[in-house]
């Protein structure tokens, strides 16, 4: 089950965040109803953590009936990147700007989901400063699992 | 030129062939063949390969990396035609993931098995592997020779005598409980949220494939198959699915039985196929979309069992590793075990 929080953003658009499991009873229903023709649609998706094969499905539906609205994804979840690499059409035309993505510190050892760029080799180019001790982040995963790589 | 000895002062219950010219696969492959009383004859390519006599040879190693520019389906052939009838163990590490899933369409091979840090397709500049993990191959190849006709649950991806928890699913209800409580025990021992993750993708897939693709009738047709996942089941006493699952620190194992059977090298060729192709991975609306459960809970497990005696049962089996990083975990690729058809 997942929750949706709607509100306005700030250059007119619709903004909702979603937290939970995407399954099979995921509709966006309130996000669908909520959203004007034309009207920009940004979507944090940081609190998905994880996509069953059902979901894969109702969330391409999602996407698909948001039509011709700009679209903008945010933190996507590890759950979300790593889908999209596996299907790479899961989010239609959506255009996705950030990915909140596990790292680690090397230097104490915290464990930190933290959000970076969506492009190609953002997990070392963009690697997050530890909020803790300050030092430099390694990536809790590979690029090719999370991030773009073509 | 040396002569070939297999002299053993160890009792041995047969030999094995290992193709490769990687030392570090070959002292895991031999360990994993030791381990379960199996002497290993090397060869250092597939021209090299020594004739054994019928019966001797129990299974074959063949290392894709002896040539990364072949064919792995005509190295396959290769061996198969030079051992009839020998069950194959296939590793890799250079482009592991495809070349491993491009030997499926071999009968003869049922184990695939990644190189350790092989499996992500890194630059060939930052390439590092190791062998495929001696410990895992060991299990695999100790279920093969046992030829157990019964599931075994998860006990035989645990430290021997472990701890399982069991389950038996009836309903859709009954799925959503038992995944709670696989994610209760994931919880509690505080695993990381990508390691949760691939865990309760694995149990929710395992548990709607038993309850939604398995159950036939008596003509062997699919009874539920077409039926849309959004609405709830109830499942016959005599189509009750079992689960079985446990953590031993090292890796999380999530085990579905059904009794049916019905899974064959066809179907999950099907489905693995879509990680090689993944515009050809889109479900139809409300239905399990031709295996791509399957194929999820192939990318979120470590390793994948499948075994099946028609009409009898399927259980599947994924092992999560969960001991060290979510890097590590990834690091060590997907490992896929066949025991189907009653054959090794
Ligand atoms: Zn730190």
């Amino acid at each position: 089950m997942v929750k949706i929080e709607i509100g306005p953003s700030d250059n007119g658009g619709l903004r909702a965040s979603v937290v939970g499991k995407i399954d099979e009873n995921f509709e966006g229903q309130e996000v669908l109803k909520q959203a004007r023709p034309g009207q920009r649609v940004t979507l944090r998706l940081d609190g998905v953590r994880s996509i069953s094969s059902l979901g894969v499905r109702a969330l391409e539906h999602f996407m698909q009936q948001l039509g011709d609205r700009e679209v903008v994804l945010e933190d996507i979840s590890a759950a979300v990147a790593n889908q999209v690499t596996m299907i790479p059409n899961l989010l239609g035309r959506a255009t996705v700007t950030s990915a909140k993505l596990p790292f680690v510190c090397p230097s104490c050892g915290v464990e930190e989901a933290r959000s970076i760029p969506y492009v190609r080799d953002a997990a070392t180019t963009h690697a997050p400063a530890c909020s803790g001790c300050g030092a430099k982040m390694d990536f809790d995963g590979f690029s090719e699992e999370y991030l773009p790589h073509a | 030129m040396a002569l070939l000895s297999t002299d053993s002062p160890l009792p041995l219950h047969g030999r094995g062939a290992v193709v490769t010219r990687h030392p570090a696969t070959i002292r895991r492959v031999a360990q994993a063949l030791g381990a379960v009383g199996i002497g290993v004859n090397h060869a250092l390519s597939t021209d090299q390969m020594q004739k054994a006599s019928v019966g001797q040879l129990r299974v074959v190693v063949l290392d894709l990396d002896v040539d990364p520019d072949a064919d792995p389906l005509a190295l396959v052939r290769q061996v198969s035609e030079f051992y009839p009838g020998v069950p194959v163990v296939v590793c890799a590490g250079v482009h592991a993931k495809k070349r491993l899933l491009a030997t499926l369409p071999s009968p003869v091979v049922r184990h695939i098995v990644p190189k350790l840090g092989g499996w992500v397709d890194v630059p060939s500049e930052q390439r590092s592997f190791d062998g495929p993990d001696e410990q895992d191959l060991a299990v695999a190849l100790r279920r093969a020779f046992a030829d157990e006709a019964s599931p075994l649950g998860a006990q035989p991806y645990l430290i021997q005598g472990f701890s399982t928890t069991e389950a038996i699913v009836g309903s859709t209800e009954d799925k959503e409980r038992a995944l709670e409580s696989v994610m209760q025990l994931a919880a509690a021992l505080e695993l990381s949220d990508e390691k949760k993750r691939r865990i309760e993708v694995a149990t929710e897939e395992l548990l709607l494939n038993a309850i939604y693709d398995a159950p036939r009738d008596e003509a062997g047709e699919a009874t539920h198959a077409k039926l849309d996942r959004r609405n709830p089941v109830k499942l016959a006493g005599d189509q009750q699915v079992k689960l079985r699952y446990g953590c031993d620190g090292r890796n999380f194992v999530v085990s579905v039985a059904d009794r049916y059977g019905a899974l064959d090298r066809g179907s999950i060729q099907r489905s693995l196929s879509k990680l090689l192709d993944p515009q050809r991975a889109r479900p139809a609306p409300g239905t399990s979309g031709a295996g791509l459960g399957l194929m999820l809970t192939y990318g979120a497990a470590n390793q994948l069992i499948a075994h099946a005696v028609p009409g009898r049962f399927t259980e599947v089996t994924a092992v999560m590793h969960v001991s060290g990083s979510n890097r590590t975990a990834l690091a060590r690729g997907s490992a896929l075990h066949l025991y189907l058809d009653g054959a090794l």
